[in-house]
This record gives structure tokens, C-alpha cells and sequence, in this order.
């Protein structure tokens, strides 16, 4: 019977500061002691701290180490998980409150946590993204099985509406109001895209979520086809991803072995498939009719709009195209009452911090200058500047 | 080919085994695991407390874990409940069997098993 988690970071960073020796280590140590039927490894997604990597997570403690070696791991096996004793030397206590000497700290308890509300993250570093169950545990696939069985398309864009939410991919276009677009062209081919050609030097968000929750992208694509009519999807991804898209390909499989993907998804009669196309590497191709142009297999060059693309798209066809952290947030507003919102009127997303700082930041530039306007979208959450205080 | 349904079975079914990662539960009940807890045999003490939470289906309110030396060797195996707003139980020279009822009665039912505490072996 399994009593304790080890979660250890697959992410391209603790990869590369070297997780999975420090797994391999583990998995050795387990076994030479016999704990292998009670002291589960996980290999996780990214965790956000990949600065202190290699990290390890014990749960259910929630012990935090960071910086393991191989050569640490004797250690925490013997006195942690053998003898229950917290290797505290290895703990990481930055911002934490400690009242006694050698108390357990938590990921939860350090600064960088403690007021985080992850969104678009909130399985990465707490599943193994190489496994479908486990996504299915966090209640994954269950936005899709609620919309294809009890939504109808125009159910599913009112919601989007509703959520408010809006293109992260930096653009902000309401995506509602895209994916309306889109299923407004009778067409009998459409297509689904994701734009996970992150180029930005030093970026990596999409590359987190790819690498730790790629079901979460997959699903909400599988939503976005059945909300637009289309039968197929494109994952433009760049090549030096390696990870992700190991990652993504195996989410895949899993979502056609589980029929989560392919003909006649859970018996609904829809039809739906994704597929990778790997960047190779033009800063241009994420533009969003450059990226459509690379997927059609020519030179990744933008054409002019209009046409966009939710008349003429992909293969000139209507497409929609969002970016990976536009998908990602789709499903933790899965469940219970509507498929996204638990209560469409705050819902999730508008608890997340990004959203809270867009509407400050706005906020602030309608104060500075009653005129100014960042944007030409309408700003149904910014207040009116005369609301604001006088000076 | 996977209905809602059988979507939903598998949730329930894997639920239990991703609840671990989500934080503490409300009850902690804490097995000393230290050299001397060992040798009084914790061991089996834990593995029966984890198996009967398990199979009552606690896992989202109990979360069993392990500690160190608590300093009264001659009493081990100890297993400590703790839980909010409750002051602490200390059960003492536990077996796997005792680790079962306290499961059951206890940590489900919400009854202390008194025979088994501390102040029971210390008035004995």
C-alpha cells in the first residue's frame, strides 16, 4: 500500500540541472531498501522554481528539497522516508515562518507560493503529465464530456463570453468572440490550431504547460472543434522542444486509446483528431497566418488580412488559432455547474493573477489619462474614469 | 471506446490516489518512526493504518504520516492523532490490529479509543 509521493520535476529545467539521475538514484535506493511497494515516484511537470532545481517534493508532508544530488538521496531515503525524519538541511525555507527547529515547510508555506492561486498551472507539478489517469483524477476530460453531452455550440461560446476570457497569447482578443467568428462560416472542413511556437528569448510558459498538464491543451482544443464544426487540429510546436513534444505525442496516443480523441468521441458520434507540426524555429512563424502558411508545408511568411482567419485560415479554410496559455486555463473551470465556471458570475479566471493584474494595470492608465486608451477592444471591466478619485 | 460514464469511474477510482498531493487532511495521525520505533515495530503499525484508511476511504480527511523519536521509547510503537480544535491522542503500544479499530472507531467514527491511550497505560 503506497503511503508517501515523491514527486521529482521533469521539467526542461530540472532536467537539465539533473532530475532524472536524481530519480534514477531514488528509484535504486527504493529498491535496495524495499520501499518500492510503499513510496511512489512521480515524475512531475514544472513546479515554477527552477532556479533551485533539481526539486523534490515528499508528500503528504509536502516537504519542499531543493537542489538534490544523487548523492543527497541516500539521505532522504534513509532518514525521511524510512525513518519519517525531515532532512532539513536540504529543506527550502526562503519566507517561510519556522516556530520550531527542524518543522516540515511546504511549498505552500515559501514567499514565492503562499499568495499564488495557480490557473493555467494548477497540475503542473502535481501530476505526471505521461499519464492520462491522472489527469482524469484532477477531474481532466470532464469540461469535454459535459459539453459534448448536455452543451450545444452556442452554449459553449456564451460561456466563453461570459468568462470573459481573452487571448493570452499577449493580443487579448476575446476569444469568444473568435471562436464566433469562426463557426459563423459554413464550411465543411475547419480547423483547430495552437500556437505553441514560443520564441520569446527566455520564455517558457507554454513550454511548462506542454510539459506539465499536454492534456489540458488537447481537450480544450477537442471543445473548440466542436464548438466551431471542425474535425481536425494542428499543435505548431517548435522543435527545441524536445520534451513537450514527447510529451504532447504520448498525450495523444492516450487520448485515442481512451477514444478521447478520433472517430466518435465517448459515443457522441463527434469526430475530432489533433496533430503536431513542429516549428523550425522562425520567430515569425508565431504569427498567426505565418504559423498557418508553415503548417500548409510552405515558407513560414504572413499573408495580409483580410481574409482573417476564421473565414480563411489554414489550407484557406475557417481556423481558429489560440496560444497554449489561452487553452491551458480552460478545464480548472471544468466541472460542476457549467463547464467552465463554477460561478459564471467570478469565475476562476477572473481570480487569476494575470487577469488581476490586467485590471489594475488598466485601471491605472484610465486614471492617468481619462483619454488614453492601450486598446480599441471595448474594456467591459475597467471602470470609468470618472470613477476614479479626484486628484 | 470511453463514455462519460466510464470517464467518471475512472476519476473515482484514481481520485484517491492523486488526493495525497493536495495538502493535509484534517485529521493527521502521526506513526513514530524513529530506531526505536522500528524496532517495537511501527512498521506493520503503519502499513495496516494506511491499508484501513484506505479501504474506508478516508483518504481525504486522514492523512497518516510518519515522524521521528517522540521520547517515550519504552511506550513505541505510538501513533498520535492529531487534529484541530481536538487535543492531541497519543496511543501507545500499537499493534496492527489496535492501529485497525483506532482506523475504524477513531479516525472514522470519531470516538477515542480509550483503553489504548497513554493515560490508560500510565494508570494501569
Amino acid at each position: 500500500m503506497i503511503r508517501s509521493h515523491v514527486l521529482i520535476c521533469g521539467g526542461t529545467g530540472c532536467t537539465s540541472s539533473g532530475s532524472i539521475a536524481v530519480k534514477q538514484r531514488l528509484e535504486e535506493e527504493l529498491k535496495a531498501k524495499d520501499l518500492q511497494g510503499e513510496i511512489k515516484v512521480v515524475q512531475t511537470g514544472c513546479f515554477g522554481l527552477c532556479a533551485l532545481g533539481p526539486v523534490m517534493i515528499v508528500y503528504p508532508e509536502g516537504t519542499f528539497y531543493s537542489h538534490v544530488t544523487p548523492e543527497d538521496v541516500p539521505e532522504i531515503v534513509e532518514e525521511h522516508l524510512l525513518k519519517g525524519r525531515i532532512v532539513t538541511r536540504l529543506e527550502y525555507k526562503e519566507g517561510a515562518e519556522i516556530t520550531q527547529p527542524g518543522e516540515n515547510v511546504s511549498l505552500s508555506d515559501t514567499n514565492f507560493y503562499k499568495s499564488q492561486m495557480r490557473v493555467a498551472l494548477r497540475n503542473c507539478g502535481v501530476i505526471n503529465p505521461e499519464n492520462i489517469d491522472e489527469y482524469i483524477a484532477r477531474d481532466g476530460y470532464m469540461a469535454l464530456g459535459k459539453v459534448l453531452t448536455e452543451m450545444t455550440p452556442d452554449d459553449v461560446i456564451q460561456v466563453l463570453l461570459d468568462s470573459g476570457l481573452r487571448g493570452r497569447g499577449g493580443a487579448g482578443f476575446p476569444t469568444g468572440l473568435k471562436w464566433k467568428f469562426a463557426k459563423g462560416y459554413e464550411n465543411d472542413q475547419k480547423y483547430v490550431c495552437c500556437n505553441a511556437d514560443e520564441g520569446d528569448p527566455g520564455a517558457f510558459m507554454d513550454r511548462s504547460v506542454l510539459e506539465g498538464d499536454p492534456h489540458a491543451v488537447l481537450e480544450a482544443m477537442t471543445i473548440a472543434g466542436y464548438t466551431i464544426g471542425a474535425s481536425q487540429g494542428y499543435i505548431y510546436v517548435r522543435a527545441e522542444y524536445p520534451i513537450a513534444v514527447k510529451r504532447l505525442q504520448i498525450a495523444i496516443d492516450q487520448s485515442h486509446a481512451y477514444g478521447l480523441l478520433g472517430d466518435n468521441i465517448m459515443g457522441t458520434g463527434f469526430k475530432f483528431d489533433i496533430g503536431l507540426r513542429l516549428g523550425a524555429g522562425a520567430f515569425v512563424c508565431g504569427e498567426e497566418t505565418a504559423l498557418m502558411t508553415s503548417i500548409e508545408g510552405n515558407r513560414g511568411e504572413p499573408r495580409p488580412r483580410p481574409p482573417f482567419p476564421a473565414e480563411k485560415g489554414l489550407f484557406q479554410k475557417p481556423s481558429i488559432l489560440n496560444n497554449v496559455e489561452t487553452w491551458a486555463p480552460r478545464s480548472p473551470r471544468a466541472p460542476r455547474s457549467s463547464p467552465w465556471a463554477a460561478r459564471s458570475s467570478t469565475p476562476a479566471w477572473s481570480r487569476s493573477p494575470w487577469a488581476l493584474r490586467c485590471a489594475r494595470s488598466s485601471r491605472r492608465s484610465a486614471a492617468a489619462s481619462p483619454t488614453a486608451r492601450s486598446s480599441r477592444l471595448p474594456r467591459p471591466a475597467a471602470p470609468p474614469a470618472a470613477a476614479s478619485p479626484p486628484p | 471506446m470511453k463514455t462519460l460514464a466510464e470517464l467518471q469511474a475512472i476519476r473515482d477510482r484514481m481520485k484517491d490516489s492523486v488526493t495525497m498531493r493536495s495538502g493535509t487532511g484534517e485529521i493527521r495521525a502521526v506513526v513514530g518512526m524513529a530506531t526505536c520505533g522500528i524496532a517495537a515495530g511501527a512498521r506493520p503499525v503503519l502499513a495496516a493504518l494506511v491499508e484501513e484508511v484506505n479501504r474506508l476511504g478516508l483518504t481525504d480527511k486522514v492523512t497518516v504520516t510518519q515522524t521521528g523519536c517522540i521520547g517515550i521509547c519504552r511506550y513505541e510503537p505510538i501513533v498520535e492523532v492529531y487534529q484541530a480544535d481536538k487535543e492531541k491522542v497519543t496511543y501507545v503500544k500499537m499493534t496492527p490490529e489496535k492501529a485497525r479499530r483506532i482506523a475504524e472507531e477513531h479516525l472514522q467514527g470519531g470516538k477515542v479509543v480509550e483503553e489504548y491511550t497513554i493515560g490508560a497505560a500510565e494508570n494501569a
